[in-house]
């Protein structure tokens, strides 16, 4: 499969500041990838110089076997919806979904047709005659959408696009974002810092930190291999353990199981218990370290009970924090 | 830190009003010098002089004079300005009562003639309401003159410290109110070290303004003792006219100085900020902490409201007294049968003077908000020109009209505009236009970049961003832009002195463009010239400024925020 957009060595950097270097990052045509990670990981700076609102120092930006790098935004055919929306406070929702449109010079009666065809599609047809004031943060957010892929983009750029709703809006428009993705059939390019929000709909996940990209992959590689220990931490909950040989050993809450006694495992005392309905976690004071486990029995546990625990799956990572493969499981995990 | 990236898109907003500076400021700063270097022959050619012009300085009989009559100006409007507008600032933020500061405000926003004529009709002995009560000829020093320039400046000043006061964070006056300052100790240890920079930039601004005082000299020329009260700035005007280009060319030189210091002040006043805390502390603890009474506020306030309000009151009470009572000995204070005959003799006989003002006063807004509302935006928010180019504006703001005089009158001359309205239109925009770009300015460093970003992505360029999103969703600071703009032509008074001299004829093609100001200002001392005629004038003269006032009057104070640029 050929890539649809393509980053080779881009650089971006603020005064001295680097902010993004991004040796090489491709994603294909038609799928949903997400953009995961904290504040000040460069996310947001790669989907701006993605949308040529921000130029990049060095590299190349290919867009459909385009170099676009040095193109300024109004010549890349981009869909972009602003984190807080940016509808155009003067104009009416049908006219800010039909400004894309009027700057390509259409006729009217084509603008009406597609911009009625795309309200009927995000459902904002009774909104269109409504300014922006008038609408709450769900509708604002559909019709900035509707004025990003109205003009058929080849690329859909959302920023934070959940992050202005509340949090029970925030399951329902994701999964509704992946279903009009799947749809139009268009690529987008979704930016977050929430990671099961990047779970629950990436096609591809691409975790950065610090400007760079730690690993790209499906959610179940980035969760259930991540490459470093900034993306196992990020991605999920983790535990980290020394071992003897100066590595760090690293295991997710329900790779670990508590038991009444094994040979080859590890002792602690439970000082906390967070009780889940289906599951308990527990607070396990090993040494001087206190870990999380999973515990889905219905066995009864007590603060300041001594216990043994029992890994099951188990990531090793060297002092640089990247991973240690280990050649005999694909998964480069190894009971301690 | 922001990604600056100039286009050519970008510099296309800011290139038009670049090009006017270029040619309409930059040129006569260099035109006047060469002006100084040259004297004018009987035929009204101008040959080379060297530097004869300068000597003259040395064998001036009045120049002494006139520089010594321009420092009093200097120390004294300012220093009055500063003592008196501090308390009404305060006062004004403890009262909080938003029709008060308007009505406080109306000196600073009226034309400055209008304001001399109002004083001078108020004062006079016989027909004005000082014969009850301080019958003199007030017009034989100085004094008159620096009284007249505080009442036009203080409500400027106060305004910028207001502003600074209300800009204190709400949690410092909180934090001030559970410590227990009050009253002085407060003002002294919280108040003036927070508005400090805008405390600076009212000083630097009266200073500005006092520094090249026009207006009332011209209109007082008449009842004044010859060269009592004459200037720098008036005394070049009068060389001018005399016919003796060099020697003026030289005195602008000597002001183009004079204004760079005080230009230079203000930029660092303006662009700097940061407030100076420590020192007010140990003098400020000196002081009472507690609260003024209300009484004491109430006749404070007062004694301020018959100061700043006296002219007006009076021009406006002169204004519909029917003509029997208004040369009455003594003077009829309030009439009984009013009337608005002199209002119709004012709109009939300044018909023409009128109508240049509000062509001209189109024109330049027009001009000016094309001009400076694109450029004010390349400059916000793409960075069009740095600080050097934001520096070069407010410097621009805060020289006077003067001193691009002669210049602009040779360039207007050789294109045969003179005595046109497109005299006026044209050279109006060298003071309008940096006003124009700093409102606009200050208004879309605030704006949110995303209504740009926006229109960029899709598809607009940065120029057709600018004109078909960002402008038509910032028309309401815009309109105070242009009403300010048409407000500065509207008062104009030097450069329609200079370049015209009849009024509009009232025909096609136009010609004579003399403007309302100088119906106003150069009538009075004529024998015909009707006291009541003038008061109506007069207050039809106001009507723009309470017009902008009116409007503002839920952004006043931020329109003069002062400070914390990140340039």
């Amino acid at each position: 499969m050929s890539s649809f957009l393509t980053f080779s060595n881009v650089v971006k950097r603020f005064g001295k500041t680097t902010v993004l270097q991004v040796e090489r990052l491709d994603f294909q045509k038609s799928t949903y990838n997400v953009i995961l990670g904290p504040s000040g990981a460069g996310k947001t700076t790669l989907l701006r110089v993605t949308a040529g609102l921000e130029r990049v120092d060095e590299g190349k930006i290919l867009l459909d076997g385009e170099d676009v790098t040095a193109r300024p935004p109004w010549s890349r055919n981009i869909g972009l919806v602003f984190q807080n929306y940016a509808l155009y406070p003067h104009l009416n929702v049908f006219d800010n979904v039909a400004v894309p449109l009027t700057v390509k010079g259409l006729p009217r009666a084509e603008i009406e047709r597609k911009v009625e065809e795309v309200a009927r599609i995000l459902g904002i047809g009774e909104l269109l005659s409504k300014h922006p004031r008038q609408l709450s943060g769900g509708q604002q957010q559909r019709v900035a959408l509707a004025r990003a892929i109205v003009k058929e983009p080849k690329i859909l750029l959302l920023d934070e696009p959940l992050s202005n709703l509340d949090a029970k809006l925030r399951v329902e428009v994701r999964s509704y974002l992946k279903s009009l993705q799947r749809k139009l059939g268009i690529t987008v390019l979704h930016v977050t810092h929430d990671q099961s929000e990047a779970m629950a709909i990436a096609d591809e996940m691409v975790v950065m930190n610090n400007g760079r990209v730690e690993q790209k992959g499906s959610p179940q590689e980035v969760y259930r291999s991540p490459r470093t220990l900034f993306v196992a931490g990020f991605v999920g909950s983790t535990n980290t353990l020394p071992s003897k040989d100066s590595q760090l050993l690293v295991f997710r809450p329900e790779d670990a199981e508590v038991v009444d006694t094994c040979d080859d495992c590890i002792k602690g005392t439970i000082t906390a218990m967070e009780y889940q309905g289906v599951n308990t976690i527990l607070h396990i004071k090993v040494g001087d370290a206190t870990i999380k486990v999973l515990d889905q029995s219905d066995m009864e546990r007590k603060e300041g009970q001594e216990t043994w625990i029992r890994l099951k799956r188990v990531m090793r990572f060297s002092r640089d924090e990247t991973i240690i493969r280990d050649p005999e499981t694909a998964w480069g995990t190894k009971s301690p | 830190m922001t990604s600056v990236r100039i286009d050519r898109w970008t510099a296309a907003l800011a290139l038009p009003a670049l090009v006017y500076f270029l040619v309409f400021t930059v040129y006569p700063i260099i035109g006047n010098i060469i002006l100084t270097f040259q004297r004018e022959t009987q035929s009204g050619a101008l040959v080379w002089a060297g530097i004869s012009n300068y000597l003259d300085l040395t064998t001036d009989p009045f120049i002494g004079k006139v520089i010594t009559n321009t420092l009093i100006y200097m120390i004294t409007v300012p220093l009055i300005d500063l003592a008196l507008a501090m308390p009404l600032a305060s006062i004004l933020k403890r009262i909080d009562s938003k029709v008060l500061l308007l009505l406080f405000m109306i000196p600073s926003f009226i034309p400055f003639v209008t304001a001399a004529v109002a004083w001078e009709l108020s004062l006079n002995p016989f027909y004005g309401p000082v014969y009850y009560f301080a019958r003199i000829n007030w017009f034989t020093n100085i004094w008159m003159i620096v009284i007249m320039d505080v009442w036009e400046s203080l409500p400027l000043a106060t305004l910028i410290i207001y502003a600074g006061l209300k800009s204190i964070p709400k949690e410092v006056e909180e934090a001030s109110s559970v410590d227990g300052l009050v009253g002085m100790r407060k003002f002294m240890q919280v108040d003036i070290p927070y508005s400090s920079p805008n405390i600076l930039t009212a000083l630097v601004l009266t200073l500005i303004f006092a520094a090249f005082t026009f207006d009332p000299i011209f209109v007082t020329e008449g009842q004044m003792p010859p060269m009592t009260a004459v200037d720098l700035a008036y005394y070049s005007y009068q060389q001018f006219f005399g016919g003796i280009i060099g020697y003026a060319a030289v005195l602008i030189l000597i002001m183009s100085g004079l204004s760079t210091v005080l230009a230079y002040l203000f930029v660092r006043a303006m662009l700097s900020g940061e407030p100076r805390r420590s020192r007010w502390q140990r003098i400020g603890s000196k002081f009472p902490n507690r609260s003024s009474p209300r009484w004491m506020v109430g006749v404070v306030l007062v004694i301020y409201a018959a100061f700043l309000l006296f002219p007006i009151g009076w021009i406006l009470l002169e204004s519909i007294k029917p003509s029997a009572q208004v040369f009455n000995i003594p003077p009829v204070i309030l009439t009984l049968t009013p009337t608005l005959q002199h209002y119709v003799n004012a709109f009939t006989q300044g018909l023409p003077y009128l109508i240049s003002s509000l062509a001209v006063g189109a024109g330049v807004l027009l001009i000016t908000v094309l001009l400076g509302a694109p450029a004010a935006y390349a400059m916000a928010r793409h960075g069009f020109g740095g600080r050097t180019f934001l520096t070069f504006i407010l410097f621009l703001y805060s020289l006077p009209a003067i001193i691009f005089m002669l210049p602009i009158y040779q360039i207007m001359n050789a294109i045969g505009l003179v005595n046109t309205w497109w005299a006026l239109i044209l050279s109006y925009p060298v003071f309008v236009l940096p006003v124009v770009i700093w409102i606009c300015y200050n208004f879309y460093r605030n704006f949110p970049a995303h209504v740009d970003e926006a229109a960029q992505v899709d598809g607009m360029n940065t120029f057709s961003a600018f004109f078909r999103m960002i402008l038509p969703s910032s028309l309401d600071v815009v309109a105070i832009a242009a009403l300010y703009s048409f407000l500065i032509s509207w008062g104009a008074l030097i450069f329609p002195l200079v370049l015209t001299y009849s009024p509009f004829n009232m025909t096609f093609p136009p010609f004579g463009a003399q403007t309302f100001s100088i119906f106003i200002g150069a009538t009075l001392g004529h024998e015909s010239v009707h006291y009541g005629q003038l008061a109506a004038s007069c207050i039809v003269s106001l009507i723009p400024a309470i017009a902008l006032l009116y409007f503002m009057r839920n952004r006043l104070d931020k329109m003069y925020r002062v400070g914390g640029f990140k340039g």
